[in-house]
């Protein structure tokens, strides 16, 4: 009878799995089509031969992220729980835009999960298979992307400053990976120059030249008041720049980000990265992870992937910012699941409901929206007919 | 500690603030706004005359420059143009006292609310050095008045719900008077105040007679408030601002060249949703949130920079800690930010003020746990970090006075009028000279497009008799008015330029230098940055 159950339900889940693949394949079909001009991974950019994920390989992707939602979700709820994950971020207009403008960041997510579910394994009988998906993921992670280099480095270190895995378990895991990045290495040495060009294109985040020239005004005004020498304390670049840096970090961090058109996708859609719906779940799974000792260790080491957004030009770059959606996405199931075990209790019913009752609302109206708008919306913001984008 | 302390300690947290709100008030900023001029206008008309500017006995709503102002921060200011003149100081006064008797008020109020006496002293500490409410009190503003209702109102009321039914009076009046001195507090404190007496409704069935006398006052003087907004001008100006004539949502989210649909208003939810968390932002929050430098700067947030941890702190120690009316804090903020997001401006940190005693509480709340976390830390590294955040409050406190005291000048004298008293003082002071004086209604250095509204500025600065006044205001349109010797009319300087004995006051772009001679000109007004805003000239043959 157990059996039969449990098949049951997986079933009903695998069902629910395919309804979402449907689903994103409609919302693809609707969203005009735009795209960003094809990135190469940072190891191809070093040879000088061009490789790039194609539109259908990101396609693909984006499918394996669903599939690795679940299995996370196996791993971290209960089973009957698993394809949470996998609706919310099959559902979410951010995962259908970025597939469908043919962003690099659908797949770098695919290496993060796979990463995160390696480390999961760690605790496990699984160990050994666990370490291989880690080392799998970080080599062609570090390959395939410049900010891997910099994110996995300080993620590996956030893990062991908070204790969350003890430094001689992840030794034995950093070593092969560093063997395996020999070859990059001196990729990255016999190319210099190409290397320091890519990461110049790439990090932008005091190129906006209005950041610098503020301070030479700022400095101007305060010497014809004679007040020139305090300026130079508290008006200075550097000063300057590390407030700077302090509103990029935080303004990444903000729910209307993720859950409001703030930022307007590919620069110009109404759609919110995620439904408005999802902030209650979200904020009540923040409460519930930061009143965990170990749960809100793992919370503050993700916030490392907020990096490559911070790293842009703009304030908050969502093609980027993409990467850290395990995060926000686990966040909500976890508060959605609590939500929904409390249900019995009348004010968490009532929140439940309401929630739902928004997200649905909120989907329908979207693609009403996009439909009816989201082409003119383009064209308003582009002024051109013309349907690259723009770099990632 | 003992009461003496405290009434020292805020005593002296009092005088600070009253020295940050008075210094050098006549002078920054730099000029009299439209609306102070307004202020003080009707102000003047209602001490000489009992009638506004357009000659209506004791209005409860000014039509003022079309702008519809609630009237309790024009009758305030009446006593203060009696003793002090029409001037700049008489008009800034009131606000910039009520704003310094805010501080102890704030101090009662998280007394009432928390029960804590250092929180309270703190919290005091907070206002007094707060830039959102230093800058609101530095020049005329009846949000600020408003506030000061509010903090007084929910003092009262807080006692009342405590189980004082001798307040339930002073909270019904006071908080019906907030409601008529600024917008804001029209949405905000219905909602505020029966989502409070809902959340104590058990208690309050027990105190039943302090309840009935506060809502029947409460009420009565709101439902005569509703009837002003409805059936009378008052509803004028939120139609104005409202969001659904926000251009961010008409040209770029419904798209009004596209034929609309039912679901325009549903997009118009979302559309609130996106403006109410944007009240949340960092930007708006600790950087560039006062709007006292130009778009693309970092400037002064309503907070100050290291204030980031204290709020943070404050919002976990306001959930693990018991504290009595907790919700009802909370309430303030969520509740507080409403009445801004539903108009017409991406952020308006004029609008959400009313929040401002909550955030302080919060904190007071974090700050207060993070020099007890210091406490609690070895010496060494306590002593690295009381130095460290040291010096990070006193490079933020220094970058605060050098906004305050310079780059608003340079950056925001424009939106302040700046240059404006300077050709109505030349005009009056010259006007025997000429048969007619003529403002240009505009200025602006970049376009030429910001209302300038001249003729209150005239009758602010020649003290212009308003009896007089109301029997020339037959000759007003909108595109021309005329009294005394001053008409307000677009400066067409190709036909004006033939008009002897007539002294011209505009701005470059109708009196562009390749048309006006350099004999013409008569005197140059620049703005603090050296731009050229206006000029005086009068055609010569």
């Amino acid at each position: 009878m157990m059996d039969c159950l449990i098949s049951k339900r997986f079933c009903l889940q695998l069902i629910i799995l395919v309804l979402i693949i449907f689903w994103q394949f409609f919302i693809l079909h609707l969203i005009f089509p735009v795209h960003y001009i094809e990135r190469n991974i940072f190891f191809s950019d070093l040879i000088n031969q061009p490789i790039h994920i194609s539109l259908w390989l990101g396609y693909l992707f984006g499918f394996v992220d669903m599939v690795f939602y679940y299995v996370i979700g196996r791993k971290l709820f209960a089973s009957n729980n698993a394809f949470i994950p996998a609706l919310i971020f099959g559902i979410s207009p951010w995962t259908a835009y970025l597939l469908a403008a043919g962003s690099v960041y659908p797949f770098v997510v695919c290496l993060i999960l796979l990463i995160g579910y390696g480390f999961l394994l760690l605790d496990s009988s699984k160990q050994i298979f666990g370490k291989i998906l880690i080392i799998i993921g970080s080599v062609i992670a570090f390959y395939s992307s410049l900010y891997m280099i910099i994110v996995l480095p300080l993620f590996f270190i956030g893990i062991v400053l908070f204790k969350i895995i003890p430094l001689s378990r992840i030794a034995l895991i950093i070593l092969p990976i560093s063997i395996l990045l020999l070859p990059l290495a001196f990729l990255i040495i016999l190319n210099f120059g190409g290397a320091k060009n890519i990461f110049n294109q790439q990090v932008t985040i005091f190129y906006d030249p209005g950041v610098i020239q503020s301070i030479n005004v700022f400095q101007g005004q305060a010497q014809k008041s004679g007040m020139g020498q305090i300026s130079r304390i508290a008006e200075n670049r550097y000063e300057h720049l590390l407030r700077y840096s302090i509103l990029k970090i935080m303004g990444n961090l903000v729910p209307a980000v993720y859950f409001t058109p703030q930022e307007k996708l590919l620069g110009f859609s109404f759609s919110p990265p995620i439904y408005l719906g999802f902030i209650i779940p979200f904020l009540y799974g923040l409460y519930q992870i930061l009143c965990s000792r170990v749960l809100r260790k793992y919370f503050v080491v993700s916030l490392i992937l907020i990096i490559p957004s911070v790293m842009a030009q703009q304030q908050v770059d969502l093609n980027r910012l993409f990467i850290i959606i395990p995060t926000i996405v686990l966040t909500i199931s976890y508060g959605l699941i609590v939500l929904y075990h409390k249900r019995r209790q009348k004010l968490f019913g009532v929140i439940l409901y309401s929630v739902l009752s928004l997200i649905i609302f909120q989907m329908v109206v979207t693609v009403f929206d996009i439909t009816t708008r989201e082409h003119q919306r383009y064209l308003k913001y582009y002024s051109i007919t013309n349907v690259e984008i723009g770099r990632q | 500690m003992n009461k003496r302390t405290i009434i020292i300690i805020l005593t002296l947290i009092t005088l600070l603030g009253g020295v940050l709100r008075f210094w050098d008030i006549t002078k920054n900023p730099i000029s009299l706004s439209i609306d102070e001029v307004a202020f003080g206008i009707n102000a003047y008309s209602i001490l000489k005359t009992g009638r506004d500017e357009w000659g209506i006995f004791l209005p409860l709503i000014f039509k003022s420059v079309g702008d519809y102002k609630s009237p309790i921060l024009i009758y305030s200011l009446v006593p203060s143009v009696a003793i002090f003149g029409l001037n700049e100081f008489a008009v800034r006064f009131t606000t910039a006292l009520v704003g310094v008797l805010s501080i102890p008020l704030l101090y009662l109020l998280i007394i009432s609310l928390t029960k804590k006496n250092t929180l309270s002293l703190v919290g005091a500490g907070f206002l007094a050095i707060s830039p959102w409410h230093i800058y609101y009190s530095r020049f005329s503003s009846d949000l600020l008045m408003a506030l000061f209702f509010l903090i007084l109102g929910m003092w009262f009321f807080i006692k009342m719900l405590d189980g004082g039914k001798r307040w339930a009076v002073g909270a019904g009046l006071i908080l019906a008077l907030s409601m008529y001195t600024y917008h804001s507090e029209k949405v905000f404190i219905p909602f505020l105040v029966f989502a409070t007496l809902i959340l104590n409704r058990t208690y309050l069935i027990k105190q039943r007679g302090g309840l009935l006398i506060f809502l029947s006052i409460f009420l009565s003087l709101v439902f005569l408030l509703v009837i002003l907004v409805i059936f009378g001008e008052a509803g004028t100006r939120a139609g104005m601002v409202f969001i659904a004539q926000d251009i961010d949502y008409t040209r770029y989210v419904i798209l009004d060249h596209l034929h609309r649909g039912i679901n325009e208003n549903i997009l118009l939810f979302f559309f609130w949703a996106k403006r109410y968390l944007n009240y949340f932002q960092p930007n708006f929050l600790f950087f560039s949130g006062l709007n006292m430098t130009l778009p693309g700067t970092i400037g002064l947030g309503i907070m100050y920079l290291f204030e980031i941890p204290w709020l943070l702190l404050g919002i976990v120690e306001l959930i693990k800690q018991k504290i009595p009316h907790k919700a009802t804090i909370v309430l303030w903020v969520l509740i507080g930010i409403l009445p801004a997001s539903i108009t017409n401006n991406e952020q308006s940190a004029g609008r959400a003020l009313v929040i401002i005693p909550p955030l302080v509480l919060i904190s007071a709340l974090g700050a207060i746990r993070f020099f007890s976390w210091i406490k609690s830390l070895k010496i060494h590294f306590r002593i690295s970090l009381m130095v460290f955040y040291g010096v990070v409050i006193i490079v933020t406190f220094i970058h605060a006075f050098l906004i305050f005291a310079v780059h608003f000048t340079y950056e925001r004298d424009e939106a302040f009028m700046a240059g404006t008293k300077e050709t109505i003082l030349y005009a009056i002071a010259n006007q025997d000279k000429y048969q007619e004086i003529v403002f240009d209604p505009k200025r602006g250095v970049d376009a030429g497009d910001i209302v300038n509204i001249p003729y209150a500025y005239i009758l602010f600065y020649s003290k212009y008799d308003p009896d007089l006044y109301h029997k020339e205001l037959q000759s007003f349109t909108e595109k021309y008015s005329h009294f005394g010797k001053f008409t307000i009319r677009s400066i067409n300087w190709r036909d004006d330029r033939k008009k002897m004995g007539v002294l011209f006051i505009g701005n470059p772009w109708n009196l562009p230098a390749q048309d006006v001679k350099e004999s013409e000109v008569l005197k140059r007004i620049y703005l603090t940055n050296g731009r050229e805003a206006l000029l005086i000239v009068t055609p010569k043959p």
